[in-house]
């Protein structure tokens, strides 16, 4: 195959994906069942849909379907399953009460991690002795007397 | 100080999450022991309102959570049905249709023809009492309310008649 050959298909490719991922993620109503599964759980093994292999994910999957098919809105399917299988089914918890921890927590770690980089960075920066750094030490004075006094005996 | 109050939180939450593993009913009974068994209060799966474990008490129940997805639940629903009617008045069958779209374990109710009450459960009373179900599974309680027995996967007649002999005697 000639490289210009090559590049037109991979053009080709790339323009259709570029068409067909908005497509298929409105093909339901607004969601898509690939992007669904990866925000449920299966309630029974405790794996995200789309990696479960369950009876009970299998059942999801087809009512997924149909839902897509009769165009049901996401929140619709998120309230149904909700009711059906408890807050269980959904992969991220809703952001209240003791689950607002697992927000939180995770913002809380990633903004104390960003202050320790922070400062960590400001202190190396001013360790480098910059213009406006702490001068370099001098040397004892004592000593350098000595190295004078030294060097003046090579010399004569 | 913000790391101390995070870390004591998480290992609360690990803590936690092991005793609720360790005290569920299933592991109680497991253990040998014959707990009390937790009121259930769940909505009919058919018809409106609730039905609970309290208004059964005074009669031996089995308390069988089922699928409708669940392969041996349908080998399990006819004997379930034939111990009914066998111990009729002495005992009854709870059915919790549990992890179940409802209108599936209608179906299925329907399909197999089952008398006796059934409940539908999101799954959360089943957490409690099983903590890793392996579906069906299926606890005995005694006229007193206690739990006497769990069964951990499929049940034969033979297994259960003999747990229902001991408290009640032979069938009528």
């Amino acid at each position: 195959m000639s490289g210009r050959l090559r590049a037109l298909l991979g053009l080709a490719v790339a323009t259709a994906a570029l068409f067909a991922a908005p497509a298929a993620a409105l093909a339901c109503n607004g969601w898509s069942e690939p992007s669904m599964e990866q925000q449920l759980m299966c309630p029974v093994c405790h794996e995200r849909l789309d990696q479960s292999y369950s009876p009970v994910a299998d059942q999801i999957r087809s009512n997924l379907f149909r839902w897509c098919a009769q165009g049901k809105t996401s929140s619709y399917v998120k309230n149904t399953l909700v009711g059906q299988f408890g807050e269980d089914v959904l992969a991220a918890p809703p952001a209240r009460g003791f689950d607002l921890l697992a927000w939180l927590v995770p913002a809380a770690v990633l903004l104390g991690g960003a202050g320790v980089a922070g400062g960590l960075v400001l202190a190396w920066s001013r360790s480098r002795g910059g213009p406006g750094g702490p001068a370099a030490p001098g040397v004892d004075s004592e000593l350098d007397a000595r190295i004078d006094a030294e060097l003046a005996g090579f010399d004569s | 100080m913000a790391a101390v109050v995070l870390l004591g939180g998480l290992v609360l939450l690990f803590a936690e999450g092991l005793v609720r593993n360790q005290t569920t009913v299933a592991a109680l009974v497991d253990d040998g022991q014959q707990p009390s068994a937790p009121n259930i209060q769940l909505p009919n799966l058919f018809g409106h309102g609730t039905t609970s474990l309290t208004s059964l008490r005074g009669k031996v129940v089995l308390v069988n959570f089922w699928a409708s997805w669940c392969n041996d639940c349908r080998t399990e629903a006819p004997l379930f049905e034939s111990l009914q009617r066998d111990y009729a008045g002495r005992m009854t069958v709870l059915g919790v249709d549990a992890s179940d779209f409802v209108g599936d374990g209608r179906r299925f109710a329907q399909q197999y023809r089952i008398t006796y009450p059934l409940v539908h459960d999101t799954g959360s009373v089943l957490n409690r009492w099983v903590g890793q179900p392996s579906f069906p599974d299926t606890f005995v309680i005694d006229r007193r309310g206690r739990v006497v027995a769990y069964f951990d996967g499929a049940v034969t007649y033979a297994n259960l008649a003999s747990v229902l002999r001991n408290q009640l005697g032979a069938p009528a």
